[in-house]
């Protein structure tokens, strides 16, 4: 039973049966997001770490779009063992500027940040460097050649 | 580069006359089609993406577009910038900031011959980047759009509006999906269920499960108590997909509260995700050797009987075959050239 784990066996669902599930579970979903985000035991986004949900997590988009959709919940997943995002280069869209600025200001053991070579805007940007500052305990910031072409 | 178009479903029961259609449309189009509901009623389950898979695997649209085909999920929740870029990705081409994708995309494919397949577009801000590949003089590219929006459909080259299938047609899919276990018989329990399916392919789907579950008479008799208490009614968006939601929430009435719940659990996943069975114990709260035991599940037995419970049901798919990771499960295609 342990190849089942260690295995990339998936499933996946017809868009009508999730729209259906998302309607049943509408008021636990975000509670759900977070336990995900509890579940996967990262404390560095965007970065492999040899297990069999690399191929889940690593491409950091989809641990931006679960912290979105669990809100509060993600942050309260996290905010105790995150101590890195690294989403380079991951088609970053501006409202995710706002996601991860709300988490860098939740995440209490977070020191290095990169989100350079994304579609981030100006709000975004100034949120995510507000955010950092007010912790001042980051080692590394990367904005490198986003949108605002800013360090 | 190598992988696999969508396969047809197992269950497909043919459609001749309506794949005779898209095929004659696909071959001769240069630019752009769609396939879209062209009724009153939902649009969803119409079979608009089963069709253009069955495309996508057809002999004579496969020798059309020599160079290969591409299958690009989209859904509500992709922008199409982030469909090119995965595109972009699995090509091989560097995607560094800002820079443009769409000239070293022109290079790639001058000259090809390639059908690529946008699945489930919302927004036209999806299409829009693709409308601007251009394969050349000697090449041909065709985009092949399935969308709910008959309006944004017509934006885009010739539409084939599917209809609904009449009675016998029904009867003729309700039967295949039933498969042998189950007899529907006629009388008044197999037409009030064609009544309620409306010519819906994913509704007769999921009612041949609750009939499979429940039995025909008992089938009939859970729609109408449903129908009765408005329950799926209650449920947000449902107002479409009644019918179908009424037979989902008969399938899972069948299952323990507890996997029932696990069950709704899986509507966090994006859409067209595929989802390894190792990050579905992740959100159940399964323990792993290389992990640190969370509450809830207790085995990894826990998982596999659960995930199989739900297949059992056809609430999901799921993929048994061994495989390799990869980061690229949004995107499938068949390229021998590029």
């Amino acid at each position: 039973m342990a190849s089942l784990l260690r295995s990339q066996n998936c499933l996946t669902m017809i868009d009508l049966h999730r729209d259906y599930l998302r309607c049943r579970g509408k008021s636990e979903l975000a509670i759900w997001h977070g336990e995900l985000l509890r579940g996967c035991k990262r404390s560095a986004i965007g970065v492999e770490v040899g297990h069999v949900t690399d191929s889940y997590w690593c491409p950091g988009r989809r641990w931006v779009y679960h912290a979105s959709e669990g809100a509060a919940f993600a942050i309260d997943a996290v905010k105790a063992t995150l101590t890195s995002i690294s989403l380079p280069a991951t088609a970053l869209q501006p409202e995710d500027g706002t996601v991860l600025a709300t988490m860098v200001r939740g995440c209490t053991a977070l020191t290095s940040l990169d989100v350079g070579f994304n579609n981030l805007d100006e709000r975004g940007v100034l949120e995510l460097v507000r955010a950092a500052r007010q912790r001042d305990q980051m080692v590394s910031l990367g904005f490198a050649l986003g949108s605002l072409d800013c360090y | 580069m190598k992988a696999s178009v969508p396969p047809v479903p197992a269950d497909y029961l043919p459609r001749p006359d309506v794949e005779a259609d898209i095929r004659a449309m696909l071959l001769r189009t240069v630019g752009a089609m769609s396939l879209t509901a062209g009724f009153d009623g939902p649009a969803a389950g119409a079979g608009k993406t089963t069709l253009a898979k069955v495309m996508c695997n057809d002999s004579e649209v496969r020798r059309h577009f020599s160079d290969g085909v591409l299958w690009l999920p989209v859904g509500r929740e992709r922008t199409g910038d982030e469909v090119m870029k995965s595109l972009a990705e699995k090509m091989a081409i560097h995607v560094d900031g800002n820079g443009s994708l769409l000239p070293a995309m022109q290079a790639r494919i001058a000259g090809r011959r390639l059908l690529v397949v946008l699945d489930d577009i919302w927004f036209s801000e999806q299409v829009a980047a693709f409308v601007a590949l251009d394969a050349g003089i000697s090449g041909l590219l065709v985009l092949l759009l399935t969308t709910r929006n008959a309006q944004l459909a017509a934006t885009y080259g010739e539409s084939m509006r599917l209809q609904q299938l009449s009675e016998m047609a029904s009867l003729r899919m309700l039967t295949n999906f039933l498969g042998r276990g189950v007899k529907l018989g006629g009388g008044e329990d197999s037409e009030a269920l064609l009544r309620a399916c409306r010519g819906n392919v994913a509704m007769l789907r999921s009612v041949a499960n609750l009939c499979r579950k429940r039995g025909v008479h008992g089938a009939v008799r859970h729609l109408e108590d449903c129908r009765a208490r408005q329950i799926a009614a209650t449920l947000p968006d449902a107002s479409e997909y009644g019918t179908l939601y009424a037979a989902l929430e008969g399938t899972l009435s069948h299952l323990s509260p507890e996997l029932a719940r696990r069950a709704a659990m899986l509507a966090v996943f994006p859409e067209d995700c595929s989802v390894p069975l190792s990050v579905v114990g992740q959100l159940w709260g399964l323990p792993t050797a290389d992990l640190p035991t969370a509450a809830g599940l207790h085995t990894a037995e826990d998982l596999h009987a659960g995930v199989a419970s739900l297949e059992a049901c056809q609430l999901i798919d799921v993929d048994w075959s061994p495989q390799r990771p990869t980061n690229h499960d949004s995107l499938l295609m068949t390229f021998d050239h590029l």
